[in-house]
């Protein structure tokens, strides 16, 4: 059994050590000087000041020393297991259950490259006696067979897999591993898991134990500072204006990656024509808005596109939606034969407020009301009218 | 004149276990001043000195109407000292005056003796106040007849500034004080003498009388340190190297030069020099000050 680190990166921390060997320095110099009013009538006399850097307190200095290297290997999470030892050769015959990760994340830059590679590697090792299997996870596992001798078969799946658009489980993959292992009697029995290893992926409340015979190493494809901008939201605000619908397009760019991006440009596209650009900056872990200049709504249902220039992570570059035109509710007002002046005013007014869905408005006297008003009409207003006659009354009657 | 008497003798260190600054300064003052054979510094403002022809401007409540019955014309009387002086204190409050080796600082033995003397000139009517200063100044108490419990009050909780400097803040006080007094100016004055000089020179320029007292620890003097260490300067943080044993003759060279060119360009400029180290008991102080003020009280 090996130590192994989950987060290495922490070591950097044991540079803190440092800190105790200053204050210990720092701390006797301050301890030695003897105030005194002024120096004015003081001159400086040559005093060898070798004892003044010597540390005092040795034990104190260690312990303190000690502390901080331990907090640190803390926040390193230490783990025992046998990372190395999985992919050598020797040792009689050896079955192993190559896991790797396809899940959203694994899009990203050249992991899944990576990840791939290290599973071929891992097969390709493997003895004329051994046997072997690849499982494939995201939110749920995979094998794609049990346990074989024949390499080509897995190499040739391997290589249609492509990662997927799920979110990442580790406990289902390692569960069916272990699975796969129980019926195995030989040598020795090794599982490889290739994955970015997102913190998510792990279930607390999954206990999850491997057999103490059965070998477990990781192999880590996670970049240090992933850069990822991603479009989130995009919302559509229509308005009529000179008559004519129109809509303006916001998008909300996400930012999840830990260093903040200053430039991300986004493109509105409806029906495959570039109609504006927007840059924006966006903090590290935040998001920001992009507002587009308004553009007037196709009369046909049309496919729109905000997308942003390429990034390490491209599946979420892109964000679709679709605008349909005239979502306006058509309105007749009918106004009775001796209306008076302006008696529909305040009622267009109202009407005119309305957003979501619109109201187009038409007036018509009851007494010029002809059955072709009536067409394309979802809302009909008789404001103070009485109930017409002729056709467009008889049409009106059948419809009530 | 014999200014000894039973608290002639009493020890600032003594003085220092007294909370109350007012307690303080009457010990002193009343022990001394039961101790002169006569008092002739007491009462100045009632003494009679002539008669004088009235003069349009004059307050007419001056006029000697017995005068007036006899000889028909207005006479004013005149008194030695007839006007009050001010007692301005300019106490030194940096952080070098917070350094005492003999179990009062040199702040606390400032206070003492400034409160003293505004007491002391309290008793006698004249119009105290006090300014403190560091690097700007610090409390301001305006000269007035009723101002001695607001100056113990401010001395009693001034604490020791920051740094030091003289030329600035004595500048501002020369241009506060536009009525000439007396100016008791209390420091332990660690600046060049030119500049010191400087500064009590504008106050004389104004018309003040300057009354200086120079404070100093013991162990100032003599540069009482045991063994080779690092001094510390309390208002700057700068650190030397020190040997007591290999500087110590020079640095005492110095500071006696220091104190000795202070005392004779202030001679030479009619100003009142008195260097005390703070185990000296205060009415040496007070008797020099007593000195200036009958001096100043024999001018009209």
């Amino acid at each position: 059994m090996g130590l192994a680190l989950l987060v290495p990166l922490a070591l950097a921390g044991l540079a803190a050590v440092a800190i105790p060997i200053l204050v210990h320095l720092v701390h006797r110099r301050h301890a030695e000087g003897t105030p005194f009013p002024s120096l004015m009538f003081l001159h400086q006399v040559p005093v060898r000041v070798q004892r003044r850097q010597r540390i005092r307190h040795w034990p104190l200095l260690l312990i303190r020393c000690l502390a901080v290297i331990l907090i640190v290997l803390a926040f390193a999470r230490p783990f025992l297991g046998r990372p190395t030892a999985v992919l050598a050769t020797e040792g009689g015959r050896r079955d192993l259950v190559a896991i790797i990760d396809r899940s959203f994340s694994m899009g990203y830059g050249n992991h899944w490259r990576a990840a791939t590679r290290a599973v071929r590697d891992a097969l390709t090792a493997l003895g004329p006696d051994d046997r072997a299997t690849i499982v494939a996870f995201d939110e749920e596992a995979t094998a794609m067979g049990p346990l074989t001798g024949e390499t080509g078969p897995l190499l040739t799946g391997l290589d249609s897999l492509t990662p997927g658009e799920r979110g990442t489980r580790f406990a289902p993959a390692l569960t069916l591993a272990r699975r796969l292992l129980e019926g195995s009697d030989a040598d020795r029995r090794d599982i490889v898991m290739v994955s970015d290893f997102q913190r998510v992926g792990w279930d607390r409340g999954t206990p999850l134990r491997l057999p103490a015979e059965v070998g477990l190493a990781m192999v880590d494809v996670s970049e240090p500072d992933p850069v990822n901008t991603a479009v989130g939201e995009v919302t559509l605000r229509r308005e009529i204006r000179a008559g004519r619908e129109r809509v303006q397009v916001a998008a909300r760019v996400i930012n999840t990656g830990p260093v903040a991006v200053d430039r991300v440009t986004l493109h509105l596209e409806l029906n495959g024509q570039v109609l504006g650009s927007q840059t924006v900056a966006v903090e590290a872990g935040g998001s920001a808005t992009a507002t587009f200049a308004s553009v007037v709504v196709p009369s046909v249902v049309s496919r729109g596109v905000v997308r942003i220039d390429e990034d390490p992570l491209p599946v979420d570059n892109t964000r679709f939606f679709v605008l349909t035109p005239g979502r306006g509710l058509p309105t007749l007002i009918v106004e009775p034969t001796r209306a008076r002046e302006n008696q529909s005013l305040y009622l267009e007014r109202a009407l005119a407020v309305g957003k979501d869905p619109t109201f187009p408005v038409r007036v018509r006297a009851l007494r010029n009301l002809q059955l072709t008003d009536l067409d394309g009409r979802r809302l009909i207003i008789l404001n103070d009218a009485a109930f017409p006659t002729g056709p467009a009354g008889g049409r009106l009657r059948r419809f009530v | 004149m014999d200014v000894r008497a039973p608290s002639r003798f009493i020890d600032p260190r003594i003085l220092a276990r007294i909370d109350s600054l007012d307690l303080v300064a009457r010990a002193v003052v009343d022990g001394f001043i039961s101790g002169l054979h006569r008092a002739p510094f007491l009462g100045r403002s009632i003494d009679f000195a002539e008669h004088r022809a009235y003069m349009p401007g004059d307050d007419i409540r001056r006029i000697d109407w017995r005068v007036f019955a006899r000889t028909d014309r207005f006479y004013v009387k005149e008194f030695e000292a007839d006007t009050n002086a001010n007692v301005m204190t300019v106490l030194d409050v940096s952080r070098s005056m917070d350094y005492g080796t003999i179990g009062l600082s040199k702040l606390e033995y400032g206070k003492f003796l400034a409160a003293s003397l505004t007491y002391l000139s309290s008793r006698q009517r004249d119009r105290v106040g006090l300014i403190t200063f560091d690097t700007d100044l610090v409390d301001i108490v305006p000269p007035s007849a009723r101002h001695r419990d607001t100056v113990l009050h401010a001395l009693d909780h001034r604490e020791a500034g920051t740094g030091s400097a003289f030329d600035a803040p004595l500048r501002k006080v020369a241009e506060r004080l536009d009525r000439r007094g007396i100016v008791v100016l209390i420091s332990d004055f660690y600046a060049d003498v030119r500049v010191a000089i400087e500064a009590f020179e504008r106050l004389r320029y104004r018309g003040h009388d300057v009354i200086v007292f120079h404070l100093l620890d013991p162990a100032e003097v003599t540069l009482a340190i045991d063994g080779t260490t690092a001094v510390e300067d309390l208002e700057t943080g700068e650190r030397m190297a020190v040997i007591p044993e290999r500087v110590r003759d020079d640095y005492q060279k110095r500071v006696r030069a220091h104190i000795a060119s202070l005392a004779a360009r202030c001679g030479e400029r009619e100003i009142d020099y008195t260097f005390m180290d703070t185990s000296m008991p205060l009415d040496h102080a007070l008797f020099s000050y007593l000195s200036r003020r009958n001096r100043l009280s024999r001018v009209r």
